[in-house]
């Protein structure tokens, strides 16, 4: 057991908005939040956007949805990285022809990454997170 | 320059600088109890280190007009309570009980102050949680500090420990059964009243590891980064309050003041580990039954302290 385990390790505030769907990417998110996969930078849920450095966004868009998670987005700060994992989150995936969904990205909320599966792979995730937070 | 000086000691040593690095190492000694106390690494342990160094560097998003610099004020005001503690136990500045347990309300009430000058509707919901968190530890400790007073007959910090130097640590001190018995019973509700006042779980509110909706919901920037470097500062402030209350003893030589910080050390980690192991115990339960529990102790405490310096 090394020493270093027992220190406080510096930690990426992750803010995590589920827009509804099968919720599989969902839980792959909660999955490398709760440190299920060896490796990964360590992440927390963090309560409100305004913590946030990260934020996660999967399932699937609609309009209603699309404006509010733009101004749950909006509170975070600017340095804050947007990660749409999953393909609903990206206007695709099995439910993608339902009524109301959006079938695209919404305008005016640009990504920094973007990843798709169905769903999407906690290893994927892992890679493309490292990246984000460095 | 004796003003000048005692500047230096509230900015510095035993200051703002030492508290906080103080209080790095009780956040470490805390991670290190969940995570031997769990056996894994707990997530979100150490998450306060992370937002106290990098919130500086990140943007402030106000909302509530000029009500927003109470969220800048108060953490600074609380930080700065807790280094004059800090201060009045090392006796760079002099000072009594009164003033200590006074700096230890002003520095609980900023959070307070904060809740419920919030624009933010989910936060305001937070506001008499928090005062009643407040009164779960000011109620038991102001008896506490009482019974201190009444048992060695000297309200001052430094009278304090130094009838403790002259009889030995008061919670072993001779001098009656009944007095004896009170201030252990003083000492228990003392450690229930430092669980809520350091924020740890089960009577405390943590800023991080309390429900969505709390204090810090809505702050961000340099001020989250203050809240965090109070709420650092309280883990080491905290438990030296308690062994000088309890467990002071003569600081002369280099041997007895590291002996001192293991005194420090272990009520720490006697207060983390009940901060781990009631991890998840109901709040709002823990709180009432809990103060509740240590306000009615301390006072029977004060009441056998009191018979016994009678007697």
């Amino acid at each position: 057991m090394s020493a270093r385990r027992f220190g406080p390790r510096r930690q990426t505030p992750v803010f995590h908005i589920r827009l509804g769907c099968c919720g599989g990417c969902g839980d792959v998110v909660d999955m490398l939040l709760r440190g299920r996969l060896k490796g990964c930078p360590p992440l927390f849920e963090c309560a409100t956007p305004r913590h946030a450095e990260l934020i996660v966004v999967t399932g699937l868009w609609n309009e209603e949805l699309a404006e509010r998670a733009r101004a749950v987005i909006d509170q975070a700060p600017d340095a804050r990285k947007v990660v749409f994992a999953g393909d609903c989150a990206l206007g695709g995936g099995p439910f993608a022809e339902r009524v109301k969904h959006l079938g695209v990205q919404p305008e005016g909320l640009e990504p920094d990454f973007t990843m798709g599966g169905c769903p999407c792979t906690i290893e994927a995730l892992c890679e493309e997170v490292r990246h984000v937070v460095g | 320059m004796v003003f000048v000086g005692k500047i230096a000691y509230l900015l510095l040593f035993p200051g703002m600088l030492f508290v906080l690095l103080a209080g790095l190492a009780a956040r470490a000694v805390l991670a290190g109890v969940g995570t031997a106390v769990a056996g894994r690494e707990r997530r979100g342990a150490g998450a306060g280190t992370g937002f106290l160094f990098s919130a500086p560097r990140s943007e402030c998003i106000a909302t509530d007009g000029s009500l927003h610099a109470v969220t800048w004020i108060a953490p600074v005001v609380k930080i700065l309570a807790l280094s004059w503690v800090s201060c009045l136990v090392f006796g760079f500045i002099r000072g009594d009980l009164v003033l200590l347990f006074a700096l230890l309300l002003l520095a609980s009430g900023a959070d307070v102050v904060v809740a419920f000058t919030s624009g933010n509707p989910r936060v305001r919901q937070s506001a008499w949680p928090e005062a009643a968190s407040l009164a779960a530890w000011a109620v038991p400790l102001g008896l506490v500090v009482a019974t201190v007073s009444l048992r060695t007959g000297d309200p001052t910090l430094s009278g304090l420990i130094k009838w403790q130097s002259t009889n030995g640590a008061l919670v072993a001190a001779k001098g009656g059964a009944a007095a004896q018995a009170g201030t252990v019973l003083a000492l228990v509700a003392a450690l229930a009243a430092a669980l809520a006042l350091a924020r740890l779980r089960p009577l405390g509110r943590g800023y991080l590891s309390d429900a969505p909706g709390g204090l810090l919901d809505d702050v961000s920037g340099p001020p989250l980064a203050f809240f965090i470097a109070g709420e650092t500062v309280g883990l080491f402030v905290i438990p030296l309050v308690l062994v000088a209350l309890f467990f002071a003893g003569p600081a002369a030589h280099p041997y007895e003041i590291v002996f001192w910080g293991l005194k420090v050390l272990g009520v720490f980690v006697l207060l983390a580990l009940v901060d781990v192991v009631s991890a998840r115990a109901r709040s709002r339960s823990a709180l009432i039954w809990g103060a509740g529990a240590a306000g009615a102790i301390a006072l029977a405490g004060l009441v056998l302290t009191w018979i016994g310096v009678s007697a």
